[in-house]
């Protein structure tokens, strides 16, 4: 019996015991009379704005206060209130999600059903630069924790009634409102579909942040890879939504969340389309240069020492010897305590705010390295071998996959001590062929690389921008092609 | 494009599994025979089999069938590959044993290797995982050869017979089977077009890569070697040491990776005329194969050695049975 | 299953894995010497101290095989010894010469860590006395000085690197002639020169160590005598090796600019065509001709007698061969000491 009455004595009732009234003190009721009736408007305070609701709900209503109906009261109150988003509801769970959202709720005695206005107001941050994703071409705007806020910002960038924004929400204790958005002439229904009823299939209390949101929809929630991607810049979730990809938008997350993803774009960014293609193939390689030294590069220094002594240069292996004579540990233990060392000092920086983080690091490595080199309890060597595999990390472009290679570096450590190069080879392999059977939302994690698929000269070389005519093989393949004829079309050559 | 993409991956998954096949038959056993004809002898031995494939698809053409299928040769094929698999594991560990010369027993270390492949056993990833890798294994086969070539002697081809006669007689005895892995396309999914040409690059390589190691390492060298372990460290003993340490690790890889295909084709094939799917069975070959290495080491190289020669009669023979019961 | 699978495979690796030493706790022999007197062996190493600021020292030990003098060697030594970095592999002459040369040749490569690409050479002298001398010329790496070293003395032609892997792939179809490694004393094998052509630095060498001339090995691995390093240069002229630089002859010295040389086997025949062409010298070119033939032949008689076909003509002979049988009915060994050479060299001289 959730249908609202038609008395409002009685939804006045029931909706003080469901709005806790009695002890929620945000929530307010003011009473009101209109068209010569009994009337209450429901709000909470801090979401809806006072200012609206006194000038564009409160006081038109007033002013019919005395006036005969003559329609539908549904009808003239849509008509009399000033408030370009008004629906109304027909049911009591509507009409409190209304309220707990930050809308109006208008209840009339004689009016069977509620009248939702969104007259939201709350405090938030204002677009800033993204915190983690910074470019040297391109915008410095980045999404916020409003919704609404975030929602516009693709749309300020993608002005076409092609982008669609499908409203639901998550959590069933306390639901958190979300938008899928995709572009309908280019996103794989299949795909569409499947990112849905994951959604649906979500059972949780409340999901608080985005990042519990992609574990929840993620393929293959034990692999060490992210298999979708977080974005704080309007820019790159819009280069996602025009390659046929599907973004996420969490209110209350400064993120978005895009799927399917492969593991080449993990390693774009967007100054790689914003800059010149030489410069952007450049940039791309240093960061798969950084980012395989930060997995191997640790693991490679203690097998050959340990392992493989032969193949390193005599005079490069005796002052390793030489140096390494003085100090107490081992190669291998040496190796991992700077590797917890160094990971122990990146998150004290991420944790200390402001700018003493900042200092942080750059004091802890040179005091802690420099006094553990004089000290004699590390080699000078593994101090830059460290150094650089940590470089390799800050390389790669997104978090979740930083992580997963610093986490990764450790195990290739691991092989390289048990097992040397032929243990990291082997470990190599699997790892592999284990990303390569990943799935990102059902599609090949590896692809276009493995499997083959058709698609945009845009994955490790950044081929010109006038040669990128395709979508990726993740969006619609019945309509892959973005650009009709020469995209120079002034050149003539 | 998508089913392009995927028939890629499995025709990179055959590739390999027959690199490495005939690559290892070839150095294990024809050439400590062969001696200096190895690198030809090699080639004759895989004349039958790429005979046998050309036959096959004009009777798939006739026929009007697009690939092989029966119970019989799904079975034989799925027996020929673990046989291989029994192989590939055996010189694997031999690998780790004599050449590495890392500690442990025999099944110590086929464990380790069972529990990688169980690992890599995911769905369509090991092919996908073949064809990611074809590109740097393929820049590492390289590599190696150039460092085999500057040392390269054009005299090491001779004595063109090797021993003599019945030394390539031995040798031929001992490799003509090594043309099977040739059949196995023809029960994979249907190929528009097949022509012998799809044989050809693993022969090329395996013969190209033969010719190397034959250029290098005179007849006398060569046929010094008795058993597998000496056999595989001397495909790498004339190496520089970053090399040698190259060329192991491409040994070791492809044959873990040979190992991995053949645990999921064969379960493949065997389930193949049930029309059933099995998640389980790749790994239960795998640790099958893990397992055949607790046998004596020698007497299972030879008991290898004594039916590796009759796969390719026995997958031929089931071939031609599979035509003879389904006549169009 | 997934969930204890990955603590199994740790478990294995643990179990199955390299349980190798730490690098610091091993010793990388530079260099490595082996003499057998009397039925007792005896082996030298040289490594490093691994202090800081370098330093090395020579271990010794004796046993009544090789294999026993070096486990005695291992277990006197400071820490394991590892010889994956090896430079130099020295053999007394007495054990050179003897038949179970190439069988100790053989024992060494095959274990796994004796590095291929060591250089083998023989010494007249004591090994323990030679290996003590190794000192680095430059730098602080005795390593680093012997690979110059060596290095140069093959470009001036006076030695020859043969390294254990090399020998390994020489078969029974060309012998190879290892380097001869001296104290200073044993003027014979300085060629006045030579120190010149080295250069002041590395005429002093590793130490007083003298790397210059050969040591011919037969067909049965045993060497058989001696070649000076003038010697050394011509047969390195004839394989290729030199093409410029001073060539001293008995009649004289060449300055070579230019030679080339090509070797063609015809029955039982060598035929021999050498090209040079010399500058600044006060032969004329028949002089010069006639200096080159009497050199060489006088160098192919030596090395027919020896039975070291270090030429490689037996590679030539190989090349008609159908079988194995074929070339052991050619009786290599006792044919190649026969063979008649005709030496054409055409010698120009430059302004």
């Amino acid at each position: 019996m959730d249908q609202i009455s038609a008395s409002l004595e009685r939804s006045l009732k029931v909706m003080e015991k469901r709005l806790f009234r009695d002890i929620n003190s945000d929530m307010i009721r003011r009473d009101l009379r209109v068209f010569r009736r009994e009337a209450a408007v429901y709000f909470m305070d801090g979401l809806a704005s006072s200012d609206f609701l006194q000038h564009y709900i409160i006081t038109p209503c007033q002013d019919q206060a005395m006036n005969e109906l003559t329609t539908d009261l549904s009808d003239a109150l849509l008509r009399t209130v000033r408030v370009g988003d008004a629906k109304a509801v027909a049911t009591y769970a509507e009409a409190v999600d209304a309220i707990v959202n930050g809308k109006a709720v208008l209840l009339a005695d004689g009016m069977p059903e509620a009248l939702c206005f969104d007259i939201r107001f709350f405090v938030r941050r204002g677009i800033s630069p993204p915190l983690t994703e910074s470019v040297v071409n391109g915008p410095h705007q980045g999404f916020n924790e409003a919704l609404r806020d975030n929602i516009t910002l693709l749309r300020r960038i993608l002005h076409t009634p092609e982008l669609i924004g499908e409203m639901t929400t998550i959590g069933e204790a306390s639901p958190t409102n979300l938008c899928v958005m995709y572009l309908k002439n280019a996103v794989d229904e299949h795909l569409l579909q499947r990112i849905k009823n994951r959604l649906k299939g979500i059972r949780v209390d409340q999901v608080l942040s985005i990042g519990a949101l992609e574990q929840l929809v993620e393929d293959s929630p034990f692999a060490l890879l992210p298999q979708c991607c977080l974005t704080e810049r309007p820019d790159r979730a819009a280069s996602f939504l025009l390659e046929g990809q599907i973004v996420i938008v969490m209110d209350g997350a400064p993120q978005v969340l895009a799927v399917p993803v492969s593991f080449l774009h993990l390693f774009h960014t967007p100054d790689d389309t914003s800059m010149r293609w030489q410069y952007g193939t450049f940039l791309r390689l240093i960061r798969l240069v950084g980012a395989l030294c930060t997995l191997l590069l640790p693991g490679l220094f203690v097998a050959a020492v340990t392992f493989h002594p032969e193949a390193l240069p005599v005079t490069l292996l005796t002052a390793i010897l030489e140096s390494q004579a003085q100090v107490p540990l081992s190669i291998p233990a040496e190796t991992f305590l700077m590797l917890i060392m160094f990971n122990l000092i990146n998150e004290a920086g991420t944790r200390v705010p402001g700018v003493v983080g900042n200092s942080l690091g750059t004091v802890s490595g040179l005091i802690l390295g420099q006094a553990a080199v004089e000290a004699r309890l590390i080699h000078p060597l593994l101090i830059i071998v460290v150094a650089v595999a940590s470089l390799g990390s800050y390389a790669i472009p997104d978090y979740s996959l930083g992580m997963a290679f610093r986490i990764g570096q450790l195990v290739f450590l691991a092989a390289g001590c048990v097992f040397g190069l032929y243990g990291m080879v082997l470990l190599m392999i699997v790892m592999t062929v284990r990303m390569c059977g990943m799935t990102s939302l059902g599609s090949p994690f590896a692809a276009p690389v493995a499997p083959l698929r058709t698609h945009n000269p845009d994955g490790l070389i950044r081929y010109p921008i006038w040669r990128q005519r395709l979508r990726t093989w993740l969006g619609n393949p019945f309509n892959m092609d973005r650009a009709s004829g020469k995209m120079r079309g002034w050149d003539r050559k | 494009m998508r089913q392009l993409g995927e028939r890629r991956a499995m025709r990179s998954q055959w590739r390999l599994l027959a690199c490495v096949s005939i690559l290892r038959t070839a150095v294990t056993r024809v050439l400590p025979l062969a001696g200096s004809a190895g690198w030809w002898v090699t080639m004759v031995c895989l004349l039958p089999g790429a005979i046998l494939y050309s036959m096959a698809c004009w009777g798939l053409k006739r026929s009007g069938r697009a690939m092989l299928s029966g119970g019989t040769v799904c079975f034989f094929a799925s027996a020929a590959l673990l046989i291989d698999g029994v192989s590939s594991m055996t010189a694997l560990i031999t690998l780790f044993t004599e050449g590495v010369g890392t500690q442990g027993t025999q099944l110590t270390l086929a464990a380790v290797a069972a529990g990688m492949l169980l690992f890599s056993l995911r769905r369509e990833g090991l092919a996908r995982g073949v064809y990611f890798l074809r590109l740097p294994l393929l820049a590492l086969l390289a590599l190696v050869a150039g460092g085999y070539l500057v040392k390269a002697e054009l005299d090491h081809l001779f004595p063109v017979l090797g021993s003599g006669v019945p030394g390539v007689w031995a040798a031929l005895r001992a490799g003509v089977g090594m043309g099977w892995v040739f059949l196995l396309p023809l029960l994979e999914q249907p190929v528009a077009a097949r022509r012998i040409s799809e044989t050809w690059p693993p022969a090329l390589l395996c013969v190209g890569a033969l010719l190397c190691l034959n250029l290098v390492i005179p007849h006398e060298q060569l046929t010094l070697g008795a058993t597998l372990g000496d056999t595989i460290v001397q495909t790498v003993a004339h190496l520089g040491p970053m090399l040698r340490l190259v060329c192991v690790c491409l040994w070791m890889g492809t044959l873990f990776l040979a190992l991995g295909s053949a645990c999921s084709l064969s379960a493949a094939y065997i389930l193949a005329p049930t029309g059933r799917s099995c998640v389980w069975l790749p790994g239960v070959f795998a640790v099958g194969l893990a397992a055949t290495q607790a046998l004596p080491l020698r007497s299972l190289w030879q008991t290898l050695g004594a039916v590796e020669p009759w796969l390719l009669a026995a997958l031929g023979l089931s071939t031609i049975l599979s035509f003879r019961g389904k006549r169009v | 299953m997934k969930r204890w699978l990955p603590a199994l495979v740790a478990a294995m690796l643990l179990l199955g894995g390299c349980s190798v030493l730490p690098g610091e706790d091993r010793a990388f022999a530079v260099a490595m010497g082996v003499s057998e007197t009397g039925g007792v062996w005896e082996v030298s190493v040289r490594l490093p101290t691994y202090q800081t600021g370098g330093g090395y020292m020579t271990l010794t030990a004796r046993g009544n095989s090789l294999g026993e003098a070096m486990a005695l060697l291992n277990a006197s030594a400071p820490m394991e010894l590892h010889y994956g970095q090896l430079r130099l592999l020295l053999f007394a002459e007495t054990l050179a010469e003897s038949d179970r040369f190439q069988e100790i040749l053989r024992a060494l490569a095959a274990r796994g860590e004796v590095r291929p690409q060591a250089v083998i050479a023989v010494t007249p002298d004591n090994v323990p006395d030679v290996m003590d001398a190794l000192e680095p010329a430059t730098g602080s790496r005795l390593s680093k000085s012997l690979e110059s070293l060596m290095k140069a003395r093959e470009k001036a032609g006076v030695a020859e690197l043969v390294t254990l892997e090399e020998w390994q792939r020489m078969g029974q179809r060309q012998q190879v002639v290892l380097m001869n490694a001296a104290m200073e004393s044993a003027a014979a094998n300085t060629v006045p020169g030579m120190d010149a052509t080295a250069g002041e630095q590395a005429a002093k060498g590793a130490g007083k160590v003298q790397f210059s001339g050969g040591w011919m090995a037969s067909h049965t691995g045993a060497v058989k005598g001696e070649l000076t390093a003038m010697e050394m240069q011509l047969l390195s002229l004839l394989k290729g090796k030199t093409r410029q630089g001073v060539l001293s002859l008995p009649e004289g010295t060449l300055t070579l600019l230019d030679a080339k040389c090509s070797i063609t086997l015809e029955g039982q025949e060598v035929q021999c065509s050498l090209r040079v062409r010399y500058s600044a010298s006060d032969m004329t070119e028949e002089g010069a001709q006639a200096a080159l033939i009497s050199s060489l032949q006088s160098l192919t008689g030596k090395l027919g007698k020896a039975g070291c076909d270090a030429l490689g003509v037996g590679r030539k002979a190989m090349l008609g061969r159908m079988t194995m049988e074929d070339w052991k009915r050619l009786n290599w060994p006792e044919t190649y000491p026969a063979l008649t050479w005709r030496f054409t060299v055409k010698a120009e001289r430059e302004a």
